[in-house]
């Protein structure tokens, strides 16, 4: 492969026809505490990933995009935290599936890495036996056999001299090898789905780079699907197949990668494209922030959340529920749902299913926007 | 900025820094004593010229942070010389240097671990200036000091009203101001700022960013900015300076820097690093490095970077140390086979640049 150019590219879709794997529809989260208001971290939210796609998620800190994978994973406290809404595995809805129905499918078919490899991996446990583990409890295979499996798993995902390796503690691996072992650890099963949250945030550019590419071949040659949880948009721009911008609990915007880069539609995106500098972007030119912070958000039910922060906002912004429409539709800008239903799951959007989706009252003219970018 | 650097004199350096080392003791052996010692810093030299920013980047444990200590005297350098505007920082008694230190400030990453949760950001942004003998004294005093705190917000864009509050009821981007207001309290020459935006949210590092860029314009600030991400540091840096396992492997402007990176690591590092465009990120050539740093406390013989360089030679490269040589104008890099890998004349070898190969390594 060498340094072909090819070998960036991610893979062609296969399946874009097929059905989803993982389907998740009008998830919500509320978090409950007594005497405080309750917190909808996630607020309605649906997608789709097929077999040998990646979906990136994408937001800041408080858009809801960890919680979201938490609540399909089962991971959230039972106490305090409500979860509404489907997360179809195959037709099979992970939210109300009994304990040992889930405990047997996770781990098996849905794995997971975390952003710190640190605090995911049991420190007191050589790092051989918490894979070893994995296959044992899935697989029944016999200690010895699972032990070879586990070198094999050490060296397929780059770490030198495995065999030395999995008598090692956690605190015996660097950074990058921590995540190599949390990625075998996931790999090991041959799960179908793997949800990654921010699995590189952690590490030095070089290893991303190393991480990446190792997740990359595991949806290219297993037909993992891949839930790709991340706040960098260099990350998603490479890897994944569709995107999902999260804002406050609720997807703002949704299209395929090249669609969402070249014409981000809401504000928000197009904001965080601009607010980034490009290693290859002009030097001089000056940043555009989005002024204020994620935290300054108003409640969806009155309006757009990120009308505060938005240039673009005015009265028509703060009218209640917006719905996510198809973002190429004649007078989208305009389109706001009436009611109290915000929209998800309605027709319009499975009607528009893998193409442009926005939340948006004045969404960033085509035209202007193709302009700014030259 | 550039063009600032044109019309300067070159020699109108603020700070110089030469043969600068930060050992560390080892630790390990009979009494915990008598290992090597962890060279973080071994043998840097630095010229940053008035009013302009030097950008360090490197990956995490190349002593990027440790250098920026060392020039301010955080931390004891073990040899080499540090010059400030003439002043040879490291020969100074305690008070000379606590006085010099009134002139070069430091911003940190962290803003809530580096202000004290119990300060209100008045006491915060007071204390630097009773500490060098700024705050007014006697019966103006306090109004004079309320004026320069009113000030010192403004400069950074917070509301006045934030001086009764604490750091606590702040979000990241709006304590990294207040890191900065404490910084710009005492009227600094030189703030060296280490990681001053990577903690922070991506729609948020924009705002400090330019916040430190119109600083610079305002106050003729000459800035040190230390960060791991390149992008940030090609965009408000005149000169970058690469660094890998304590010393500088190459150094240029900017621009040059970005269009004609020459050292290997450099080449690799930028390689690495995505960008947030498809279309840019299917066509590219990626060089992936294999395995992680290796130990500051037993590093590589010859080129530091040889253990993991896809360039790597049969000759020189193992057991020849490469000296900083002057490619072009301004443009200094430390590899014995620059000129070829420029000109293209060797390529990445395929052990290292095969993906397939790293995973199965």
């Amino acid at each position: 492969m060498s340094t072909a150019t090819s070998s960036a590219a991610p893979p062609s879709r296969p399946a874009a026809g097929a059905p989803p794997l993982l389907s998740v529809r009008d998830l919500r989260v509320t978090f409950t505490r007594r005497g405080r208001a309750p917190v909808h971290a996630v607020d309605g939210v649906s997608f789709d990933v097929r077999a040998g796609e990646v979906l990136g998620l994408v937001g800041e800190s408080g858009s809801g995009k960890s919680v979201t994978s938490l609540a399909v994973t089962g991971l959230l406290p039972r106490r305090g935290a409500q979860v509404s809404g489907q997360a179809l595995l195959d037709g099979e809805d992970l939210l109300t599936m009994p304990r040992s129905r889930l405990a047997a499918l996770r781990g098996k078919d849905v794995a997971m890495v975390f952003q710190d490899p640190m605090t995911s991996l049991n420190p007191v446990v050589p790092v051989g036996l918490q894979i070893t583990e994995v296959l044992r409890r899935h697989t029944g295979a016999s200690r010895a056999a699972a032990k070879e499996q586990a070198v094999e798993l050490l060296g397929r995902v780059g770490i030198p001299d495995p065999r030395r390796r999995v008598r090692e503690f956690p605190h015996q691996l660097s950074g990058g090898m921590r995540q190599r072992v949390m990625i075998a650890i996931a790999m090991a099963c041959s799960p179908r789905l793997l949800i990654a949250d921010e699995p590189t945030t952690a590490l030095d550019v070089t290893i991303q780079a190393q991480v990446v590419e190792l997740l990359r071949e595991l949806v290219r040659e297993q037909g993992t699907a891949m839930l790709l949880i991340t706040h960098d948009l260099g990350v998603v721009a490479g890897v994944c197949d569709d995107v999902t911008v999260m804002y406050s609990g609720r997807v703002v915007e949704r299209a395929e990668r090249r669609e969402l880069f070249a014409r981000p539609r809401h504000r928000y995106t197009a904001g965080l494209l601009a607010s980034v500098p490009r290693l290859d972007g002009p030097r001089q030119e000056r940043l555009t922030p989005i002024p204020g912070t994620p935290r300054d958000v108003l409640p969806w039910s009155s309006g757009c959340a990120f009308a505060p922060r938005c240039a673009a906002a005015d009265d028509a912004c703060l009218s209640g529920d917006l719905a996510l429409v198809p973002a190429g539709a004649p007078g989208a800008g305009a389109a706001v749902a009436s009611g109290s239903g915000s929209g998800h799951g309605s027709s319009a959007e499975e009607a528009a299913a893998g193409g442009h989706l926005m939340r948006c009252v004045h969404p960033v003219p085509h035209d202007q926007h193709e302009e700014e970018s030259r | 900025m550039s063009e600032q650097v044109a019309a300067r004199p070159a020699d109108d350096v603020l700070l110089r820094v030469r043969g600068l080392q930060v050992h560390y003791p080892g630790r390990g052996g009979l009494l915990g004593r008598g290992a090597a010692p962890v060279r973080a810093v071994d043998g840097v030299d630095l010229d940053v010229v008035r009013g302009t920013t030097l950008g360090l980047v490197g990956e995490s444990g190349c002593g990027k942070s440790t250098l920026g200590r060392a020039v301010l005297r955080l931390t004891e350098p073990t040899a080499g010389d540090v010059v400030f505007d003439g002043t040879d920082v490291r020969a100074l008694g305690r008070e000379p240097l606590r006085r010099l230190r009134r002139r070069m400030q430091m911003v940190f990453q962290d803003p809530m671990a580096s202000l004290d949760p119990r300060q209100s950001v008045q006491s915060l942004l007071v204390e630097p200036l009773v500490a060098h003998g700024l705050a007014g004294t006697g019966r103006g005093g306090s109004a004079t000091r309320d004026a320069r705190v009113r000030e010192l917000l403004d400069l950074v864009g917070l509301p006045a009203s934030a001086a009764a509050k604490y750091p606590h009821e702040f979000s990241g981007g709006q304590r990294q101001r207040i890191g900065i207001a404490r910084a710009l309290a005492v009227e600094p020459d030189l703030v060296v700022a280490d990681e001053p935006v990577s903690a922070l949210d991506v729609s948020v590092q924009a705002q400090v960013i330019n916040l430190l860029e119109d600083l610079q314009e305002r106050l003729g600030l000459t800035y040190v900015v230390i960060a791991h991400d390149l992008a940030v540091v090609r965009h408000i840096s005149d000169t970058v300076g690469v660094m890998y396992l304590g010393s500088i492997v190459e150094q240029a402007p900017s621009d040059g820097l970005y269009e004609q990176p020459l050292h290997p690591y450099t080449i690799s590092l930028m390689s690495a690093i995505p960008v947030p465009d498809p279309v840019v990120e299917d066509q590219r050539e990626r060089i992936l490095l294999t395995g992680d740093l290796p130990s500051p406390a037993d590093p590589p013989s010859g080129c530091r970077f040889h253990t993991r360089c896809p360039f790597r030679q049969e000759t020189r490269c193992d057991d020849e140390v490469p000296v900083l040589r002057e490619l072009a104008p301004a443009h200094t890099v430390a590899c014995h086979w620059a000129e070829q890998i420029r000109d293209g004349r060797i390529t990445a070898s395929e052990r290292a640049a095969d993906p397939a190969a790293t995973v199965s390594a």
